[in-house]
């Protein structure tokens, strides 16, 4: 993997660079941005905003609703217990279970729907572009696969961006960067070992693309 | 290098890199105190419940008490969060997560009373709707069943509250640590990168879980109250006790919350994000919801008195003249007369002056679950059920180690997790342009 990335230190330059970057013939898709704070208020950030997450919401609502109108409907019929001459399936009491399980369901379908479309589809795809000086408060800007390295990182360079690249991935960094479930154990993190075999990742720390970058150890 | 933001991640994460011998000197201090708690625990389940002063016909006491009184705690964290996360107030960014872990621990704490109550706790999953060998379904129609489902309603949802926005965080921990610790925190981040499409999916899975779990946490003590107005005792049956329990809810969470707060500023020097204006804005909301206890005290008691009721009539005399008068009027004092004071005048709205109100709050809202459940239960209708209630050792020492046993969870969790957002904080520190003529649609 061939990734050429610009650090950042506010979101105007990095603006700048993510239009640089579009000038010169890159699609959205191939540029990738990561931030240690939301950026909103950059174009940049508003990238891949929609989401069905409040619709998804609702629908888990509706299962949890039916679920607790099932449950009560289900147990107070096959086991009836006479309360005060309450009939036996009574509605009022039966809306307080309802509703709990009604909020219950939105937030589980809320977190789910999180996890499936912000967590777990980085999980399986090939090695990501990251540098830990994201946390610091730089801004990242890169191109994961550069057709024309030299090209990408001159255009990097031009928005004002300290420019690095990356040779190839590490299992160790792929590791640190990437989450493999537990549950799928060690047989997948074996095969990611085997498909990205442990090497030293090259990276130049100068201000332009080297042109020994790549090389493995 | 962005040196504010160097700075922010220094000092947040040093409690995590750093330790101490004071902080294992913390632990093993509520540690034993927690041990102590489980033996006397231990020693009720092995005895039995007449080792303690619950008997008839006050069947519930100190743990009840305790009980009704960490799930008010608990209302500290999320809805406080919730409500500022959505009204977009600036100011909750280094409250928010203090906030939440107050939460997460008074509701596990308040649920365990629940099962240290039962006779017999190792059948507590009887409670479960499950369907059993026995063909016995729980009675949806009773309150504690509903309890049940509000209160693990509202602990998976707070979980999930605090959880979601500490990923961020595990990865700025995971960026800043090496070894084992750089491998535990990988895993605890999940691989998060901090794409533009993860950050908005956390903020709009936020904003939901802010907008629905405010209800939740409404629903949850006007549950528990139910579980005393839906009993015909003396003074129990009252149309007003579910918002009077939800106001009283917030007002010690509150309270809860500023202390913690203090603690955290004074032991973990956060000086620079723990500000002194964020003390004076909860200590303004303390102010008003001590007004609004004192107002559902007032229609409370006035309601009774204009009734008449002789049953009724006889818990009021107890509470306002006899026994339990003297704890009475320090839970009028501890709730209304020192907030208002200390809240009211501005030169005593310092963090001392809403430390001291917090802590008389929490003294007075403990002593107002104590004197709704005990004085009523003691004087029912008739003079054959009639008792008094004499709390033993061992629930003096369950109740009393529960305050232990929250200190040490939060104790624990500042150790492992920034105890305030790092993103968040860092959200508030830039400034952007407002965009206005840039074209959308980056996908």
């Amino acid at each position: 993997v061939k990734a050429v990335y610009g650090l950042y230190p506010d979101g105007a330059s990095a603006q700048q660079a993510v239009d640089s970057l579009r000038a010169a013939g890159l699609s959205d898709r191939e540029i990738t941005v990561l931030s240690s704070q939301p950026m909103e208020e950059y174009e940049f950030g508003q990238a891949d905003k929609k989401t069905w997450m409040w619709w998804i919401a609702c629908g888990g609502a509706l299962v949890g609703m039916a679920s607790a109108m099932g449950l009560s409907w289900l147990t107070e019929t096959s086991w009836p217990i006479d309360v005060g001459g309450l009939p036996t399936f009574a509605w009022w009491p039966n809306l307080i279970i309802t509703f709990e399980l009604t909020m219950l369901g939105a937030m589980l379908a809320t977190a789910i729907t999180f996890f499936f479309t912000a967590i777990f589809p980085g999980q399986f795809r090939s090695p990501h572009l990251y540098d830990a000086e994201v946390s610091d408060g730089h801004i990242l800007v890169g191109v994961e696969r550069a057709q024309d390295e030299t090209r990408v990182a001159q255009v990097l360079a031009s928005a004002g961006g300290r420019v690095k690249d990356l040779a190839i991935w590490s299992y160790r960094e792929l590791h640190a960067c990437r989450r493999i479930p537990i549950a799928v154990g060690s047989t997948f993190r074996a095969a990611i070992a085997i498909r990205f075999p442990k090497t030293v990742p090259r990276i130049a720390r100068s201000g332009k693309a080297s042109p020994q970058r790549g090389a493995r150890e | 290098m962005n040196v504010a933001h160097q700075q922010m991640n220094s000092d947040l994460l040093r409690p995590l890199m750093r330790t101490s011998w004071r902080f294992y000197l913390l632990v093993a201090f509520f540690g034993v105190i927690v041990a102590t708690a489980g033996a006397a625990w231990l020693t009720q389940a092995y005895q039995g419940f007449g080792v303690t002063g619950i008997r008839w016909p006050v069947y519930w006491g100190f743990y009840v008490t305790s009980f009704v009184f960490w799930i008010g705690i608990s209302h500290a964290g999320t809805l406080i969060s919730a409500i500022l996360r959505l009204v977009n107030a600036g100011w909750r960014r280094p409250v928010t997560r203090v906030a939440e872990v107050i939460t997460v621990f008074a509701l596990m704490i308040g649920a365990l009373f629940p099962i240290i109550h039962l006779g017999r706790p190792w059948l507590a999953f009887w409670l479960f709707p499950y369907p059993s060998e026995r063909l016995i379904w729980p009675n949806f129609r009773s309150p504690l069943v509903w309890d049940f489902f509000a209160i693990n309603t509202y602990l998976t949802g707070s979980v999930l509250f605090l959880l979601l926005p500490m990923i961020p965080d595990f990865a700025i921990v995971r960026d800043k640590s090496t070894g084992l610790r750089r491998w535990i925190y990988s895993k605890l981040a999940l691989g998060w990168r901090g794409t533009p499409k993860q950050w908005h999916r956390l903020e709009t899975a936020m904003a939901i879980m802010a907008v629905v779990i405010l209800p939740v946490a409404v629903s949850v003590h006007t549950i528990v109250s139910f579980d005393f107005s839906m009993a015909p005792v003396p003074m129990w049956q009252s149309t007003v006790f579910g918002p009077y329990f939800v106001a009283g809810a917030i007002f010690s969470g509150i309270a809860g919350l500023v202390i913690a707060m203090a603690v955290l500023r004074k032991f973990l020097h956060l000086e620079n994000y723990l500000l002194p204006v964020h003390f004076e804005n909860l200590g303004k909301l303390l102010l008003v919801m001590a007004l609004l206890w004192g107002y559902f005290v007032f229609n409370e008691r006035l309601v009774t008195y204009y009734g008449n009721e002789p049953a009724e009539m006889a818990v009021f005399w107890q509470t306002q003249r006899a026994n339990f008068a003297p704890l009475y009027w320090t839970m009028v004092v501890c709730n209304f007369v020192l907030p208002l004071i200390l809240m009211g005048i501005k030169y005593f709205r310092t963090i001392t002056g809403c430390v001291i109100a917090s802590i008389g709050v929490v003294i007075g809202m403990w002593l107002e679950r104590f004197l709704i459940i005990v004085p009523s239960l003691g004087h029912k209708y008739l003079p054959y059920s009639y008792g008094i209630y004499r709390p033993q050792p061992v629930e003096i020492v369950v109740a009393g180690a529960t305050f232990a046993a929250m200190a040490l969870l939060y104790v624990l969790f500042a150790k492992v997790v920034p105890i305030i957002s790092i993103w968040e904080m860092k959200v508030g520190d830039h400034v952007g342009p407002v965009l206005s003529d840039r074209p959308k649609g980056h996908s």
